[in-house]
């Protein structure tokens, strides 16, 4: 075949060949995208991995130490080129990513409203509107980390990273988690003290513009207010209020019930997809302040075999009971801060 | 599939890549998240049967384990097929620990396919599994090559951006964006005709899973 005829067959089949991927192309059209908020999440879920890695391995030097003094010569070397090298990302990590809010919430310097997904990087100022009455604005946020963050109506925070924020105003909510895995404390600054938290659910609440007032109300485990010149510490069930003058009360909070009814409407979606029933109730039980009881030992043992499918999206924890404890073949009743579960048909 | 050169070429990019985010290079990271996470999501999306929250928390879990596994990032296979086998783990995990005990109680929604979703296309004629759609197997196709082969092909095909621009958005000159366009359309065309020999054959199904116990 001539050099000619063989680029002609060449040229002929490549466009019969570009026809068809170009046919194929347009019949099926774009590939479905990621929704924004499912992106978000996930980017930021890779950026925090990311960083982790990255900074685990610039680590290793560090814990050679202590050796022979040439080795520790060649080792500190090493650790100068290292930390001379360009650093990881001179953007700020994404330190927290919205999960949940209602009503008007801002980050400072955004024009649009935070939608479910947004992320946020170390720095950034977030605040939520004043509620009417008729629907309390609030935001709830995932930290980097893993504890979850509600900030109430008329709430201004700034965070400083993923393990230290600043409170303005309003009142924010932090629950670490059931099984903290030797969780980093997190650190809240207000006007009138530092709160640490040593693995717990708790609400911080800074008011009283001319005369400011912070009150801290411990729901799980126990926190510490550090002041000048002493550190205050409230355990679960404890209401501390510290006023601008110094003065200090104590006062017994209820772990359920109208205290924490901004927090539970705030809670993050719990998915139930694939997950046990006892999970569930764990979730419940923790939202609520409620004390899971079972009438029998068998229905304890449901708890870990009942496996959910479906969605609960929407539904407060209580709301959700109405659907899943009787799908499960159950019934249950809630009284004085006990959801009690018990056989369906049986009282 | 490729060439063997051409694969050679390709795992030489991932490589450098993978490499990159290592040392903690940004752009590095925003190439592979903007790339792999949407490869990840629909590559479980379609194994989940569009549950769309399921399939969020796998990519997760799945992006999690895989950046953790970089560093054993050696290049034998494409950087999409090594990522998408952690997923595929993941996803069978999921399915394992989810059946390990018990009555299954639905509150709303429908049961997943739990075999289709950990088998492969290419493995379909042997499960006697499932009848793609062409929409389907093009976006399989497209999803399996490198993804700028994928962009490439969707801004000439579907956006039918001319070749001067897309070499000016991938900063090439147009002669080796023209390049890099018939080694995509080959690349493309030989991995579709892949999985349409593969996976044209049983309808498609769908069953509740079989895996309850009282």
């Amino acid at each position: 075949m001539s050099d000619h005829r063989r680029e002609a067959r060449n040229h002929a089949l490549a466009s019969a060949d570009e026809r068809e991927v170009s046919s194929l192309l347009t019949g099926a059209g774009r590939r479905p995208e990621v929704p924004d908020t499912d992106m978000a999440l996930l980017k930021a879920t890779a950026r925090v991995e990311w960083h982790e890695l990255v900074e685990s391995r610039r680590r290793p030097w560090r814990s050679l130490v202590p050796l022979a003094a040439a080795a520790t010569l060649a080792l500190v070397l090493g650790a100068v080129w290292w930390s001379a090298r360009p650093g990881p990302p001179t953007e700020a990590p994404t330190v927290a990513v919205a999960e949940a809010v209602r009503g008007l919430a801002r980050a400072t310097g955004d024009a649009d409203s935070v939608t479910r997904g947004a992320a946020f990087a170390a720095g950034a100022e977030l605040e939520t509107a004043v509620g009417n009455g008729a629907s309390t604005p609030f935001l709830t946020l995932r930290l980097a980390g893993g504890p979850s963050l509600r900030l109430d109506a008329d709430t201004r925070v700034r965070l400083h990273s993923a393990t230290s924020l600043e409170l303005e105003r309003g009142a924010l909510y932090v629950d670490t988690g059931a099984e903290a895995e030797g969780a980093r404390r997190l650190e809240i600054l207000t006007a009138l003290g530092a709160v640490h938290d040593i693995g717990t659910q708790f609400e911080v609440r800074l008011t009283g513009n001319g005369h400011p007032q912070l009150r801290l109300r411990v729901r799980e485990g126990e926190v510490e207010l550090e002041r000048p010149g002493a550190t205050l510490s409230a355990v679960s069930g404890e209401e501390l209020t510290v006023r601008g003058d110094g003065e200090v009360r104590r006062a017994r909070v209820t772990s359920t019930g109208e205290p924490w009814r901004w927090v539970v409407q705030a809670a993050p979606a719990f998915e139930i997809e694939g997950r046990k029933l006892g999970d569930y109730l764990g979730w419940v039980a923790r939202e609520t302040g409620w004390s899971v009881e079972y009438t029998d030992p068998e229905l304890a043992a449901a708890g870990e075999t009942i496996v959910l499918h479906g969605a609960i999206d929407g539904l407060t924890p209580a709301d959700s009971l109405e659907l899943v404890v009787p799908g499960s073949g159950l019934a249950y009743e809630v009284s004085e801060g006990r959801l009690l579960i018990r056989r369906s048909g049986s009282s | 599939m490729p060439s063997s050169l051409e694969r050679h070429r390709l795992g030489r990019e991932d490589r450098r890549l993978v490499r990159r985010m290592i040392g903690g290079d940004e752009q590095a990271f925003e190439a592979f998240a903007n790339a792999y996470i949407p490869l990840l999501y629909r590559f479980a999306m379609r194994r989940l049967e569009g549950r769309r929250d399921l399939a969020r928390d796998i990519v997760q879990d799945t992006l999690c384990k895989a950046i953790a596994k970089l560093p054993t990032f050696r290049g034998e296979a494409a950087l999409s097929t090594w990522l998408c086998a952690v997923c595929r783990n993941e996803i069978a995990g999921h399915f394992r620990r989810r059946y390990r005990a018990g009555r299954e109680v639905e509150v709303t929604g429908e049961e997943i396919d739990a075999e289709a979703a950990v088998e492969t296309p290419a493995a379909a004629p042997q499960a006697g599994l499932l009848r793609r759609e062409t929409r389907d197997l093009v976006h399989i196709a497209l999803d399996t090559l490198p993804p700028h082969y994928g962009r490439i092909l969707e801004w000439k095909y579907l956006e039918e951006l001319p070749v001067k621009e897309i070499a000016g958005r991938l900063d090439m000159s147009p002669k080796a964006a023209e390049s890099l366009l018939t080694r995509a359309r080959v690349a493309f065309k030989s991995v579709y005709e892949e999985l349409r020999g593969s996976g044209a054959e049983a309808p498609a199904e769908t069953r509740h899973t079989s895996l309850v116990t009282s």
